[in-house]
């Protein structure tokens, strides 16, 4: 299972400018958590001062009782070890192939014989949909490509928390989604903690259990993923809408006499949110989400604390019959791509359905909007 | 766990208190982080595991990129020393002295900084623009992610075999200049080989040869240090990394002349000249 980690207080700031403050949350173990943010507010900084590449000024990162913003160089060199992380760009190593990439930290952490190393690599790699591509160099590779090796090797020392830097920057839709989908098997399969750094408002929408949003420095809010995608906070109907009228501007902030005249123009604007859309589901043959348990029992003891959209949704979500059925995809012809592998070639998500459906809800997600189906 | 909303966003943002911008201390402070990457460099050097691969491959990287210019270079230094000093010694009368004194001149001054020039302007740029590369790509914090040092993974075995090409280079330099040197005197200047040989041997002494040897190391080792800060430092974005080299290159040779200076002050103070 996977282990906690806990934020206290974490200020940070480059010179004059602070990036965010006294921000505290707590991912729980083995759940999937998102933290969204226009462009530009800390994700990555945020994301980087988890695993200890940015010292914060302030504050504390606590995992398995080890402070990683305080602590010895040796120590952070031990827990990083529990660490996966997947760069924005894959960040692989471009004078060694995909194989060697993915062996690395084996090579360097374990005593694996070659046969050992070259079984579990090859594993890795199928799982996110590389096999047989293993000589080739990352100079040579797509970015989605780069991006899956990345997470092969972020994967291959088991680790126990797994943070993505944007996993769907520089991919399209589709592989967004299927990506979506290989986090959540991988959360089902090896129950490993999940922090996902991204802007994808689609990813935020099915993925997590958690979502946090950071907005001009300060931590929004964090907390179940009902609560926030039924908020009604000005910048989070703003940003999960991809509206432009709102606190959230061009170049980040927006004053007040702008967001007066927006206001005057484009008049009260409906507050309404799309609707909630069911979390994804691992893929069938896949064990069930041990966290999908703990998190129903840890949601339910905080439920009264909740507001009361996200407390509608929550018993909702747990109605008779618990989650809606994932309805069979249409008849859609699979691609016949030999490269890719059977995880890939799922089309089990419930997604292509859900997009598919008469426009007889409210808050459905229209199409000419960032994001949308097509 | 909680769920929390903190304050409005359009809440009043302090900047925290931070020490005022003094000028120069930009400079103090990558002064200070070069000579903690010299001291972790050094105390990785001994620990374990250690990249005896990467070392090989580093110094066959640097000494084949370094040999042959330096040999070409040396070769005419040796020879203009002792033409100079040949010409010198003419007009004075002294002229039995132009051996040792152009052997000397090559063995302690010319053949370390020669050594130190070409392995910080061919070997030390090519190490600060691959690492410096690897850095702006994120390699350098995906490995650190991993749990690799980079300094020990990457940067000592660099350091460690520029330290090493410029010692043994350093000899070789020696020779072929001392070689170079010889040659002018007898063809050119028409000197005898035994005055150049016999003064020589009157006036050299070995710790001549130790201090030029001790002088190679310390600047291979600035060398590949300095080369690797720049590389691990670059301004974001691929000019940053053009800068980091010309820089790396640039700080090494004001080093190396420096650090000779004060090597050579030392030298003559606690070693007693011969004869």
């Amino acid at each position: 299972m996977g282990i906690e980690v806990v934020v206290e207080g974490l200020t940070k700031s480059f010179g004059r400018h602070v990036v965010w403050q006294d921000i505290s949350l707590s991912l729980p173990a083995g759940e999937v958590s998102v933290m969204l943010g226009p462009s530009g507010t800390g994700k990555t900084v945020f994301l980087k001062s988890l695993v200890g590449l940015i010292r914060p000024d302030r504050g504390q990162v606590l995992v398995d009782g080890i402070d990683i913003a305080h602590c010895s160089e040796r120590k952070l060199y031990a827990a990083r070890k529990l660490f996966g992380v997947m760069f924005q760009d894959g960040a692989l190593f471009g004078s060694l192939n995909l194989f060697d990439n993915i062996a690395f930290p084996l090579r360097e952490h374990t005593k694996y014989t070659e046969a050992e190393i070259r079984r579990i690599v090859l594993q890795k790699m199928e799982m996110v949909g590389l096999a047989g591509d293993g000589h080739k160099f990352p100079g040579e590779i797509s970015g989605g490509m780069r991006k899956r090796a990345g997470l092969a090797r972020a994967l291959v020392l088991d680790p126990q928390v797994i943070l993505c830097d944007e996993p769907d920057s520089g991919l399209d839709p589709v592989r967004t989604a299927y990506l979506s989908q290989l986090l959540i098997d991988l959360n089902a399969e090896i129950d490993a903690t999940i922090l996902i750094v991204t802007h994808d408002i689609q990813i935020a929408r099915t993925v997590p259990d958690n979502i946090g949003m950071l907005f001009r420095g300060n931590l929004v809010m964090f907390g179940p993923r009902e609560v926030l995608l039924t908020s009604d906070h000005p910048v989070i109907t703003q940003f999960v809408n991809g509206r432009r009228s709102g606190p959230i501007g061009m170049s980040e902030e927006k004053d007040a006499t702008t967001l007066a005249l927006e206001e005057a123009r484009d008049g009260a604007l409906s507050q309404e949110l799309p609707a909630l859309v069911p979390q994804l589901d691992p893929s069938p043959g896949m064990p069930e989400r041990q966290a999908a348990e703990r998190r129903r029992a840890r949601v339910m003891t905080m439920l009264h604390t909740l507001p009361v959209p996200a407390q509608q949704a929550i018993v909702n979500s747990l109605g008779p019959g618990g989650q809606p059925d994932p309805a069979e995809p249409d008849d859609w012809e699979e691609p016949a791509d030999a490269s890719d592998s059977d995880e890939w070639q799922e089309p089990d998500d419930d997604e292509p359905d859900d997009w598919q459906e008469p426009d007889d809800r409210p808050g459905r997600w229209p199409s000419h909007w960032p994001g949308g189906p097509r | 766990m909680s769920t929390q909303q903190s304050g409005a966003p359009g809440g009043t943002q302090e900047p925290l208190p931070r020490a005022g911008q003094v000028p120069g201390l930009g400079a103090l402070r990558q002064t200070g982080n070069l000579f903690a990457l010299a001291a972790s460099v050094l105390w990785l050097s001994f620990k374990r595991p250690f990249q005896v691969r990467e070392l090989i491959e580093q110094f066959w990287f640097i000494a084949s990129v370094t040999i042959l210019p330096s040999m070409l270079v040396s070769i005419p230094f040796g020879a203009v020393i002792t033409l100079q000093v040949g010409s010198l010694t003419q007009q004075l009368g002294a002229e039995s002295f132009t051996g040792a004194a152009s052997v000397l001149a090559v063995v302690q001054q010319a053949s370390p900084l020669i050594v130190a020039l070409l392995i910080a302007g061919a070997g030390g740029s090519a190490i600060c623009a691959d690492i410096g590369s690897r850095t702006i790509r994120e390699e350098m914090e995906a490995m650190e992610v991993m749990g690799v040092s980079p300094i020990q993974r990457l940067i000592v075995p660099r350091v460690m075999a520029a330290s090493l090409v410029a010692v043994l280079l350093n000899g070789l330099v020696s020779v072929v200049g001392v070689l170079g040197g010889y040659f002018f005197f007898v063809y050119l200047q028409h000197g005898t080989p035994g005055a150049f040989l016999a003064s020589f041997s009157s006036l050299a002494q070995l710790p001549d040869l130790y201090i030029s040897e001790i002088k190679a190391l310390i600047f291979g080792f600035i060398a590949g240090v300095v080369a690797a800060h720049r590389g691990l430092n670059p301004r974001p974005g691929p000019k940053g990394v053009g800068e980091a080299v010309n820089q790396s290159v640039v700080i090494s040779f004001l080093l190396l002349f420096f650090v000779n200076l004060i090597l050579t002050a030392i030298y003559l103070k606690i070693v007693p000249p011969k004869g």
